[in-house]
């Protein structure tokens, strides 16, 4: 416990960054309790309207409360972020631990699959992937899972080729201990840490190239109203009505920067080595 | 050297072939085909426009026909923009993206290094922090939001600038800086880093020791040994520039490949698709392909092989 609080020790940001982070999550959970209106009540007497007491975000083009959308929003944006990165772990923790652990031949092909996929822009990569298998909710988790655990295959490959020599993982093997029970009781507990600094990093990338598909219209759709979707909206009002599109790209950004600190602090916390600085 | 070079162009032959049939079964296998539209077309005229652009054929002839065709320099007509080939589509294209990209480019080259250099030396100070704060929210601000934002100000409040097309200087301005921003951050976060790291070498406390003075310590003998990772980021990160800008291009209305590889996903265009994804991964394997080569050339330790 005294290690976790010393994450945020003259930290203020990020802690700041943990507490923005517990209160999405927060709200998301809470938000049918929470929201003023419903996601899709029209107030047919406010319609675009900008900010003001009863609507506190303003309202579209069919007088819905953004402030209500945005909370119903990031149970889908944040969801797609979590999902996405679970399904991407279990993929790229079995695979790198594979890979790594079997070694040889197996691995060197392996790894060439991997080099392929990691090569390609993500973004590039995911559209492809959704215009297969279409670009409903999970379309688009399946396709942003499939473009990132390469990443966490790789990192896990190369924590299974410095654990795999160790010590105890032999005197395990001695023992007569399994392949299976050797990578799941002794190898994968120790990499435990570098896997949740990823995690950091991948959920907000995840929700980034949810954002950013439905921004420009290849990702989610109506009703399904993520912050990309919304920020879609808004785009096309910009000129006259900029809150629709401002409101949705701060919560994104907001969110993307959080976790992002959050990681920068627990990397560092892990490995003290790598003080690259920041905030 | 030269051979180092066509041992790495024969091995991404094998890899740009395996891409393209990968991306080409794919799309072959999604349900619904280009010319399925809102209005259901009567049947022969569909089977004629299928039989024309070879669509009744098998998957692997078709995909052969591709193949025989890339390598002779065609790369199929286009299905949404009747009568243009999508060669004449990428030339049209290509080089506005190339140039929005090269644009971006010099941001991270002439901004990124030296705020990292100036992180570096004042390490600790105000100023480092400053910088090094600007480079998190550099990094995490999304390419929409920022261009949103830019266009909110610079064109639409205080109009500056255009907020869209590609017909000059002042068009090119804020696309650039939208695409450039991150790798900017990026890019000063590990300048910091690395001469950080060299700072700590032997050879900079002999430097010191000969009483050279600190400005020429760091932009002689530091600066020169913390390039070797600057450098390898480069060739990956103008690739991701020329090749990444879908949305960008989407934001600005730039007629670059990124927007019309959009445009293309939506109506299914699949050679176009097919195309600027080989575009892509060409510029990606020459990238790195550079990057090995400048290795070298920054440090001679380095062997090819």
């Amino acid at each position: 416990m005294s290690k976790n609080i010393r994450i945020f020790r003259k930290r203020p940001l990020t802690l700041l960054s943990a507490i923005i982070i517990t209160l999405l999550i927060l709200s998301a959970i809470s938000a049918p309790v929470i929201a003023p209106f419903s996601y899709d009540k029209q107030d047919t007497a406010n319609i675009l309207k900008t900010p003001d007491s009863k609507h506190i975000m303003g309202t579209d083009k069919l007088g819905r409360d953004l402030f209500s959308r945005i909370l119903y929003g990031s149970q889908i944006s944040l969801s797609v972020g979590i999902i996405a990165t679970l399904i991407a772990m279990v993929i790229g923790v079995l695979y790198g631990a594979i890979s790594g652990y079997k070694g040889g031949r197996l691995d060197n092909y392996m790894m060439r699959i991997v080099d392929i996929i990691y090569a390609l822009p993500d973004i590039l990569v995911i559209i492809l992937i959704t215009i297969i298998i279409g670009k409903g909710f999970f379309g688009i988790v399946l396709a942003i899972s499939i473009v990132n655990w390469v990443g966490i295959a790789r990192l896990m490959r190369g924590e299974v080729l410095k654990l795999k020599e160790q010590l105890y993982v032999e005197s395990a093997r001695a023992i007569g201990a399994g392949h299976w029970r050797i990578i799941l009781r002794h190898i994968l507990p120790n990499t435990l840490s570098p896997l949740i600094v990823t995690m950091t990093f991948r959920i907000p990338a995840a929700i980034l190239s949810e954002s950013t598909l439905s921004f420009i219209g290849l990702g989610l759709a109506p009703p399904f109203s993520s912050w990309g979707v919304l920020a879609n909206d808004g785009w096309a009002a910009l000129r006259f009505y900029p809150h629709l599109l401002i409101f949705p790209a701060i919560m994104i950004f907001i969110t993307v920067m959080s976790f992002n600190i959050l990681g920068d602090a627990l990397k560092e916390a892990v490995d003290p080595q790598l003080r690259i600085g920041g905030a | 050297m030269i051979k180092f070079l066509i041992k790495r162009i024969a091995f991404s032959i094998p890899v740009l072939f395996i891409i393209a049939l990968i991306s080409f079964i794919l799309m072959y296998t999604v349900p619904g085909g280009p010319f399925d539209k809102e209005k259901k077309l009567p049947p022969e005229i569909k089977a004629n426009i299928e039989a024309k652009y070879l669509l009744d054929k098998p998957v692997w002839t078709q995909f052969t026909i591709y193949i025989y065709n890339l390598v002779l320099g065609d790369m199929g007509p286009s299905y949404k923009y009747l009568g243009r080939s999508v060669k004449d589509i990428l030339k049209d294209t290509f080089p506005v993206s190339l140039q929005l990209g090269l644009l971006a480019f010099m941001i991270p080259l002439f901004i990124g290094i030296p705020l990292g250099i100036i992180a570096a030396v004042y390490r600790n100070t105000f100023i480092d922090k400053i910088t090094m704060f600007s480079a998190v929210l550099g990094i995490t601000i999304p390419h929409f939001v920022l261009g949103a934002l830019l266009i909110l100000i610079f064109a639409h409040s205080l109009k500056i600038f255009p907020p869209a097309l590609w017909e000059g200087w002042s068009n090119m301005l804020l696309p650039a800086i939208t695409l450039g921003i991150g790798p900017t951050a990026y890019i000063a976060r590990l300048t910091r880093a690395s001469i950080l790291e060299v700072l700590h070498k032997d050879f900079v406390r002999t430097a010191y020791a000969k009483g050279l003075p600190y400005s020429k310590i760091i932009l002689k003998h530091v600066l020169k040994n913390a390039m070797t990772p600057i450098i390898s980021v480069m060739g990956p990160i103008l690739a991701s520039l020329v090749a990444g800008s879908f949305v960008v291009e989407y934001i600005y209305s730039i007629p670059g490949m990124g927007r019309y590889f959009i445009t293309a996903v939506t109506d299914r265009d699949y050679p176009l698709i097919m195309a600027t994804t080989m575009v892509y991964a060409v510029l990606i394997i020459i990238a790195n392909i550079v990057v090995d080569v400048l290795y070298k050339v920054v440090d001679p330790r380095v062997r090819l092989e």
